[in-house]
């Protein structure tokens, strides 16, 4: 694989955090419903007033955080651009992977809730939000190159 | 026939016992309490002016439970055993033995060996074997054994070095009382906090006093001495005295600090009352670190620090490769121990332009200590002299922090030449340049907030090798400049094009 692979996160993503965020907003109010009975009046529309605006900030966030991320893998490296108020970017030469963490979520061939963890001595770097295809072929190209490496180091031991 | 007989059992014997821990152990596998159990037996045993018949009627259960924890100890022991192959250990640990853990020579990162004064006694050592690997226990082999057998173990690894001559560092006495002085538990916090207590028990000395002299007629036996300011004396003396006692520990742990360096292993001495070896591998040493404070920068003193998995992991442990001394000197002993890692000229730096970046929060959160105090003096102007003085113990790490960020924005750089990196930048009050090698980079992680953007700077992060390697941060450093010399050594990023038109 010569040509660097592009992987951009899931935009599904985004739809499904939505209907997560009205779910949680939804059971949030009926929590709030249930014990206002037993809560002061101002404390519940402190609560409800810093659970609203921390679950809109999320909302504004979150959508552009999975716009703008974007993965490139080849069998050298792997490079992340993550971020949007603080920007990260990201340099993982395949050499220091010791091995890869896929983790699929249920129904992430919906959702696009999949994620590549490379594990590195000292340091760990998260590609969040891939369709399931994206994490199962930058998994298989890891993987390959650990194992080319192995390979090749596997006679002198060092 | 008898004696063929009895030699054989006492061979036995010997084979069995040389692969089992030392007997010390089956005290240390009892629960940590039960000398609390010890006692409340010995108590009612003197209660009972040693009747031992009446005794073991009213303790019998408690005798029992002792038996069995005694037994459990005993097993647990016997099953606890370790094998030594050509090229590898093998250990049989955990909870009855079920633990096997097989570590090669080659992996082996450190090994260090512990004896403390009632080790020494019992000629008993402890012996650590790490590896870079990130295990499930907090060290990859713990195991007790005779101090003859853990030499062995010492001697078999380290074969190789021994047939090397190598260059020996020796810390001088004097220089590793400062040593301990300056890192012993946060001097400047440990000096704060008693400060703090020192001017608390004065001020509520005072109170007591004032609310006296307020109440002068008939109602002075009305006034309870709450006696709160005899508390402050006794924590500020208690926290001196841990303080002290942790500057002896410290002081006795790295006496006689000796550096020797093999071919392939550097063996490292140290300690008065509590000895310690290690052998660390050179190929599995991922940096070295120039330590100053702000202080020692000034009096151009340094200490150097190794990393090596196991290295320092121990409680109370500095994985000092040289305690203390000149900054030069230091330069010049670092080149002849480790001539694998070399400091190389900057290629990024900071400037005094950077200034402004480095020093705006702390000198923020100085400021407002100030305001905040200046508030509070209005709001309660009764209690002005103490909220003066909380107020100045709050500002004062803060305009100090700022004192070191001033220097650090002039100071901070990286540099690569060839396989060698060197990291020059300051966390929080201390001052690292870092010697490593690219090799041993595990990711390059460049940073960018709104305000970083605006002024066309950045932060680097930098990780290295090992089981816990702490990252590297160079901070206010110039974007492009840093991108290019990157890109130059190989380390690539996604081209962001809003950004890079800067």
């Amino acid at each position: 694989m010569d040509s660097p692979k592009c992987c951009r996160a899931c935009r599904r993503t985004v739809l499904w955090f939505f209907l997560f965020a009205f779910g949680l907003e939804a059971g949030f109010k009926s929590l709030l419903r249930a014990i206002s009975g037993y809560v002061a009046q101002n404390i519940l529309i402190i609560a409800d007033m810093t659970f609203a605006s921390l679950l809109i900030l999320a909302v504004i966030v979150f959508p552009i955080y999975v716009l703008v991320a974007k993965y490139e893998i080849t069998q050298r490296d792997v490079k992340l651009r993550k971020g949007f108020f603080i920007i990260s970017h990201q340099y993982v030469p395949l050499s220091s992977v010791t091995s890869v963490t896929t983790v699929t979520t249920p129904l992430s061939v919906l959702t696009g809730f999949n994620f590549v963890v490379l594990n590195c001595p000292g340091s760990k770097s998260i590609m969040p939000f891939l369709t399931r295809r994206q994490a199962r072929e930058i998994s298989e190209i890891v993987n390959a190159a650990i194992k080319s490496r192995i390979e090749s180091c596997g006679g002198d031991g060092e | 026939m008898n004696g063929t007989h009895d030699k054989k059992l006492t061979q036995r014997a010997r084979e069995f016992l040389s692969f089992r821990q030392h007997p010390i152990k089956i005290v240390r596998y009892m629960a940590k309490y039960l000398w609390l159990l010890l006692l409340s037996l010995a108590k009612y045993l003197i209660a009972s002016h040693f009747d031992i018949k009446s005794w073991i009627e009213a303790n019998w259960f408690d005798l029992v439970i002792l038996l069995v924890i005694l037994g459990f100890a005993f097993i647990r022991w016997i099953m606890v055993y370790f094998e030594l192959g050509k090229d590898r250990i093998i250990t049989h640990t955990g909870f009855l033995g079920m633990t096997k853990t097989v570590v090669y020579f080659d992996d082996i990162t450190t090994l260090s060996l512990s004896q403390g004064a009632i080790s020494y006694l019992l000629r008993s050592c402890a012996v650590y074997i790490e590896t870079d690997a990130d295990c499930v226990q907090a060290t990859d082999i713990r195991i007790d054994l005779t101090k003859s057998k853990a030499m062995e173990i010492y001697h078999i690894i380290s074969q190789k070095a021994k047939t090397q001559p190598g260059f020996v560092f020796k810390s001088p006495k004097k220089q590793m009382v400062l040593f301990s002085f300056l890192f012993t538990s946060a001097i400047s916090g440990t000096a704060v906090l008693l400060t703090v207590l020192y001017q608390a028990y004065l001020i509520t000395d005072r109170e007591f006093d004032r609310r006296v002299i307020s109440r002068v007629n008939s109602q002075i036996h009305q006034i309870e001495d709450s006696s709160i300011w005899i508390y402050f004396l006794a924590a500020g003396l208690l926290i001196g005295f841990i303080w002290l006692m942790s500057f002896i520990s410290n002081l006795l742990r790295h006496w006689d600090f000796t550096c020797k360096r093999g071919k392939n292993y550097l063996r490292i001495h140290s300690g008065k009352g509590a000895r310690r070896h290690h052998l660390l591998r050179r190929k599995y040493m991922n940096y070295l670190d120039f330590t100053q404070t702000f202080l020692m920068r000034m009096f151009r003193i340094c200490s150097v620090e190794v990393s090596c998995t196991g290295y320092g992991k121990r409680w109370k442990e500095i994985s000092a490769l040289i305690p203390i001394t000149t900054t030069k000197d230091a330069v010049q002993s670092a080149k002849l121990i480790a001539p694998e890692f070399s400091l190389c000229k900057p290629q990024v730096k900071t400037s005094k332009a950077c200034m402004p970046g480095f020093i705006v929060l702390p000198a923020l959160a100085a400021v407002a200590a100030i305001l905040l105090g200046i508030v509070m003096q209005n709001l309660f102007p009764l209690r002005r002299q103490q909220i003066i003085f909380i107020e100045i113990m709050l500002a004062l790490p803060f305009i100090w922090l700022t004192i070191v960020k001033c220097e650090a924005a002039v100071t901070t750089s990286m540099g690569f030449d060839g396989e060698n990196v060197t990291l020059s930048y300051c966390r929080w009050y201390t001052f690292h340049k870092v010697a490593l090698k690219r090799g041993n980079i595990t990711k390059v992680t460049i940073r960018r907030n709104p305000l970083a953007r605006m002024f066309g700077t950045c932060t680097v992060v930098i990780y290295t090798t090992g089981e816990d390697s702490r990252k590297h941060l160079i901070g206010g450093v110039n974007y492009k400049n840093t991108l290019r010399i990157l890109k130059e050594k190989g380390f690539s990023f996604i081209a962001d094009k809003a950004t890079d038109s800067e």
